[in-house]
Formats: C-alpha cells, sequence, structure tokens
C-alpha cells in the first residue's frame, strides 16, 4: 500500500483516479490545485503525486518549482516520485526542463489515458523504490 | 437469463434443494411423533413459507438489492447529466459486488472523460473564436447549401448581415447586394480554391468605388456531415488598391514629364552641333550628349509602352516595317557603345528585302532592348550580330551574342511578368524583355531564347508577314 497524490482541477478525473487507485488498496489524497497539492505534501509527504498541469490558483508547472524548493529543505519530499498527466498536445522547451528537472520526476502521461497506465506505472515505480 | 445467473446456477440450486427438502424433513419428523393429521399439515405449509422467505432473503440480499441499487444509480447518473455523487457500496454476492464495481468504474469513466472534452472542446471554441475575431479578414464558414455554420463579427457588417438572424444562408441572408454574384458563384463551384474580387460602388458618380474586396474560398470536408464546407474570407484591399494605384499614376506622370526637358537637350544638342562643326572635339561630345539623350528616350519610351501593354491599352500605330531600317536605327544608337567595349555589332548580309505592317516604333525598342542586353553581358572581344529572314509567313528576327549563356531554368522565366517584380522593375533585364515578350505577342508573333552556357544567347522573335492581330 502506497500514499498517493492525485492533483486536478477536474473534479470528475480526481474521482476516477481515486477509486482506482483506493480500488487497488492504496490511500489516495486528492488536491484541486497547485497550492493543495503544497499543503498536502507538507501536511504529509505521499509516496506517489500524479500532477496535471492547466490548473487555476497554481498550476503544474508552479507546483513543481516550489516542490524543488521544498525538497532541497526536507529530505524526505526527495523519495517522492511524480507524473505530469496534461491534456496539451504537445510540452513546449520551458514547461518540459521544469518537470525534467524536479527531483523525482518520472513521466509524462496524455490526458485521458486510461488510468490502469498511470497505476501501472505508479506500482513499477514504488517496487523499484 | 443474464450470465450473472448461469454462474449462480450451483448456489441456487442449493437453495431449491433445501427448500423444498425442509418441510419433507418436517412432515417426516412430524408423523414420527404421530400428531393428529390436520396439525401435520399445517405445520408443513408454515415450514414451505418460512423456509421460501428465508432463501428470497438471501438471494435478494446477495443479487436482487444490489441489482435494484445499480439500476437506480443508473438512472440517476443519466439524469444528473452523468455526474457521479458517489461510488455505489460494495454489496451482496462477489459476482453483485464485481458487478457494481465495474459499473462505478464505467461511470467514473464516463463522467470523467466526459468532462476532460468537454473541456477541450470549450478551450478549443474559444480559441479558434478568439482567433477569427482578432484577424482583420471578414471570415464565414458555410455548409455546402450556403448556411453559415461560424463567421467573425466582421463578416456579418461586411455582408450586412443582421446578427439576430436565427438561419443565416448565403446569399439570401446577404444584405450588401454587390457580393451577391461572387457569393452565388462561389457556392455553385466545385473548384477547390476561387478568388476573385468585389467593389462596393459609390452613391454617387463623384464616388465611383467605396471599397475594394478580395474573396478568397477554399473546400474542407465537414467530418459531422461527410459533405464538403466552405470557408470564405472576404478581406478589404482598398487601401492596397489606391496605393497600387497611386504609385502607378506618380510613376507615370513623373516619367511622361521627363520627356519634355530631354527633348530640349537633345534639339538644342543638335541645334550646338550645326553651329560648331569646325571644332572636332566639340562635335564628338555633342554627338554623346545626343546618342545618351536618345537611349534616355529609349528608356523612358520603354517604361510607357510596359504600363500600357500591361494595362491592354496599348494601340500599334501600324505602317510599313522594313528590316534594314530597324536594324540601321539600332546601330545607330549602339554603334558606338559596341565599339567602346569591343564587342563587334553587325547585321548578317541578306539576300533580299523583308518589309511588313508592324509599329516601328515599338519593334525598334524590341531590337533594342535585345541589343542593348546582349552588349551588357557580351564581354570584350565578343560579338553580336543581328539577322533577318523569311520563314514561312514569318519575318524571323535573331539577336545573337557570345556572352555567357542563360541557365536552363531560367529562360522561361526571363520573359515573365512577375519575374522582374522584385528587385530589376522598370530598369535593365526585367522590364525590357517582358516589355519585348508583350510588344512581339501584340503583333501576333511569339519570341524566345536558345542558349548553351558559356556559348552565348540568340534570342529570336517572328512577325507575322501580313499583319497580325492587334
Amino acid at each position: 500500500m502506497a500514499k498517493v497524490l492525485i492533483v486536478d482541477d477536474e473534479p470528475a478525473i480526481l474521482e476516477l483516479f481515486k477509486y482506482v487507485f483506493e480500488d487497488a488498496g492504496h490511500q489516495v489524497t486528492l488536491a484541486k490545485n497547485g497550492r493543495e497539492a503544497v499543503e498536502a505534501v507538507s501536511a504529509a509527504p505521499p509516496d506517489f503525486i500524479i500532477l496535471d498541469v492547466a490548473m487555476p490558483v497554481m498550476s503544474g508547472k508552479e507546483f513543481a518549482m516550489e516542490f524543488k524548493k521544498l525538497a532541497a529543505r526536507d529530505g524526505r519530499l526527495r523519495d517522492i516520485r511524480f507524473v505530469v498527466m496534461t491534456g496539451e498536445n504537445f510540452m513546449d522547451a520551458g514547461l518540459n526542463s521544469v518537470f525534467a528537472s524536479t527531483p523525482g520526476f518520472v513521466c509524462y502521461f496524455p490526458k485521458m489515458i486510461p488510468p490502469e497506465k498511470v497505476l501501472e506505472k505508479a506500482e513499477e515505480v514504488l517496487e523499484q523504490h | 437469463m443474464s450470465p450473472i445467473f448461469i454462474k449462480l446456477n450451483m448456489r441456487l440450486r442449493l437453495l431449491v434443494c433445501v427448500a423444498a427438502a425442509f418441510p419433507v424433513l418436517v412432515f417426516a419428523l412430524s408423523q414420527g411423533l404421530t400428531a393428529p393429521g390436520y396439525v401435520t399439515g399445517l405445520t408443513a405449509v408454515l415450514a414451505v413459507i418460512v423456509s421460501s422467505l428465508v432463501a428470497t432473503r438471501a438471494i435478494l440480499s446477495g443479487l436482487g438489492w444490489p441489482v435494484i441499487r445499480m439500476s437506480d444509480a443508473v438512472k440517476a447518473f443519466r439524469a444528473a447529466d452523468y455526474k457521479l455523487d458517489a461510488p455505489l457500496p460494495k454489496t451482496g454476492w462477489p459476482e453483485a459486488a464485481g458487478l457494481v464495481s465495474s459499473l462505478n468504474r464505467l461511470m467514473l469513466e464516463l463522467s470523467a472523460y466526459r468532462a476532460f472534452h468537454l473541456n477541450q472542446v470549450v478551450e478549443e471554441r474559444a480559441k479558434a473564436q478568439a482567433l477569427i475575431e482578432t484577424i482583420s479578414d471578414a471570415i464565414l464558414l458555410v455548409d455546402d447549401r450556403g448556411r453559415l455554420i461560424h463567421s467573425n463579427k466582421l463578416a456579418l457588417n461586411v455582408l450586412r448581415i443582421p446578427a439576430e438572424d436565427q438561419d443565416i444562408v448565403l446569399p439570401g441572408s446577404v444584405g450588401e447586394a454587390s457580393f451577391k454574384p461572387v457569393l452565388t458563384e462561389i457556392l455553385d463551384s466545385r473548384e477547390g480554391y476561387i478568388r476573385a474580387e468585389v467593389a462596393i460602388p459609390g452613391a454617387d458618380s463623384e464616388t465611383p468605388v467605396v471599397r475594394d474586396y478580395r474573396v478568397m474560398s477554399r473546400q474542407f470536408l465537414m467530418a459531422a456531415f461527410k459533405r464538403p464546407g466552405r470557408v470564405i474570407v472576404i478581406r478589404d484591399v482598398t487601401m492596397e488598391k489606391e496605393i497600387e494605384s497611386a504609385r502607378e499614376t506618380f510613376f507615370h506622370m513623373i516619367t511622361h514629364d521627363m520627356r519634355a526637358p530631354l527633348s530640349s537637350i537633345q534639339g538644342y544638342a543638335q541645334l550646338l552641333g550645326a553651329h560648331v562643326e569646325s571644332d572636332p572635339d566639340m562635335a564628338k561630345f555633342l554627338n554623346a550628349i545626343i546618342r545618351s539623350s536618345k537611349r534616355l528616350n529609349g528608356m523612358i519610351a520603354d517604361i510607357l509602352n510596359t504600363i500600357k501593354l500591361e494595362r491592354g491599352e496599348m494601340k500599334l500605330v501600324r505602317g510599313e516595317v522594313d528590316s534594314g531600317s530597324l536594324f540601321a536605327h539600332v546601330i545607330e544608337l549602339y554603334g558606338l557603345l559596341a565599339t567602346r567595349k569591343n564587342i563587334v555589332l553587325s547585321v548578317s548580309p541578306q539576300d533580299e528585302k523583308i518589309e511588313f505592317p508592324g509599329d516601328m516604333r515599338l519593334l525598334e525598342r524590341v531590337i533594342s532592348n535585345l541589343v542593348g542586353n546582349s552588349l551588357k553581358f557580351t564581354p570584350a572581344g565578343g560579338s553580336v550580330t543581328l539577322s533577318c529572314r523569311r520563314e514561312g509567313g514569318n519575318a524571323v528576327f535573331t539577336v545573337e551574342d557570345t556572352g555567357p549563356g542563360i541557365p536552363e531554368e531560367k529562360r522561361q522565366e526571363i520573359f515573365g511578368k512577375y519575374s522582374q517584380l522584385e528587385e530589376h522593375k522598370y530598369m535593365g533585364f526585367g522590364l525590357g524583355l517582358a516589355m519585348c515578350k508583350m510588344a512581339v505577342e501584340l503583333h501576333g508573333g511569339l519570341i524566345r531564347v536558345e542558349s548553351r552556357e558559356g556559348q552565348g544567347s540568340k534570342f529570336i522573335f517572328t512577325i507575322p508577314l501580313g499583319g497580325g492581330h492587334g
């Protein structure tokens, strides 16, 4: 069992991923934007994060930049692995480099990928860990 | 029979067996206890009812209630526009619980995918709308029957279509009558790409044109209807046309105005020549002035001719043309230049006099241009040779040089009306050949070039001896 944080501004997507990950026996926390995700990470560091890019209040990119700073201070956060899930057809170079340079980055997933694929990747990464 | 019951058959058989066996067991027991017959019967009936109720309850809680809850949940999910308040609890027998789980997944997925795609569509639409509202062209998308699918506000303004119109069909809904013929033509056409010009006339003769528009249209396939639709773009080119026209008028004017002072220079130089015949140096200088004036005059004539030819306003001044005197004029004009550049400019001897009807001054400009080009590109020590011969019903003129030649890929291009539009317009090579081509064609003839790189070029043009059209 792992602690999984799912960050997305679309409630229907949060509910779907929550259901699939809970069904697989994981403990799920939800966040509607980057700000809530920062709070969730600080309160109780998860093992795995699924991160959306385009969100109000604080975007996935801003979260990644904030997370980098947090991880520099708090050693517990360096074990967190995360994947980025995006609806954009392409990733621009700037965005790409922000995620790629953030500790714990695993890969991108295009939206809407079946949740099982993300679950598979999460379990594979956590197993290695 | 739903698959879940086929899977459940063993369990149901067991239940029914027990349910049926139970009253028999009670009956047998009561017989053994030797009680009266009616009491035994009543007891048996009661036992059957009780056992049935218990079995039904087991089946219901294992399968019935979960199925009923699933059915209600799906109805509610659809009524709530595919939003799931909370996943259904996984109750009942494992088969029912599995089905509940699958159904939860299906509803959550449908809800998530729907939300995602709706967001995408809304975002794409907003992007497209922002784009088409920002650009300065009017844009319309219509189906193959002319029904408006989408447009920007500018399009409705330009075509004077009332914005409150619910069912817009082109060209019927168009308020601006000037666009109707073009739009009708576009909608009737099978062409993939169409371009047309529309001028909106002014109210009175003082302002003949209020605005000029360029209408462009391209077909696209509408996926939803599997029919071709059309994108129509209407661009306001009023300013573009005004600038172009002002530019041409200005150019025409100054070129035209150069003629008078030039004639003056030429005339007075000739007069001076008559007075100073005794001084050989002075005579030489004056001749140089006169020749340069003549060449400048030729260039001005070329510019004015080109403008007239391009506009289709050129009228040939027909007279009897003789190849010998044509060549003589050109040699007079370029002889000294050729000598100075050490190029042999000569006319091939011809056996007979070739005469035909044509515009002497225009043809002189054609040959002058060809010779001028040859002299420009032929290195010192080379030659430029003119000739004329009779062939079929044509006089065939050639201007042959020993210059560097023209690469094959450029041979068509050099006569092109647009090839000289950029850096060479109205100067040198570009304008001259375009003018030559138009002038020869106006006489009903043809012009072409034969060339071998490094071995010179040969320009050949024909003029019908009997007089062509035009």
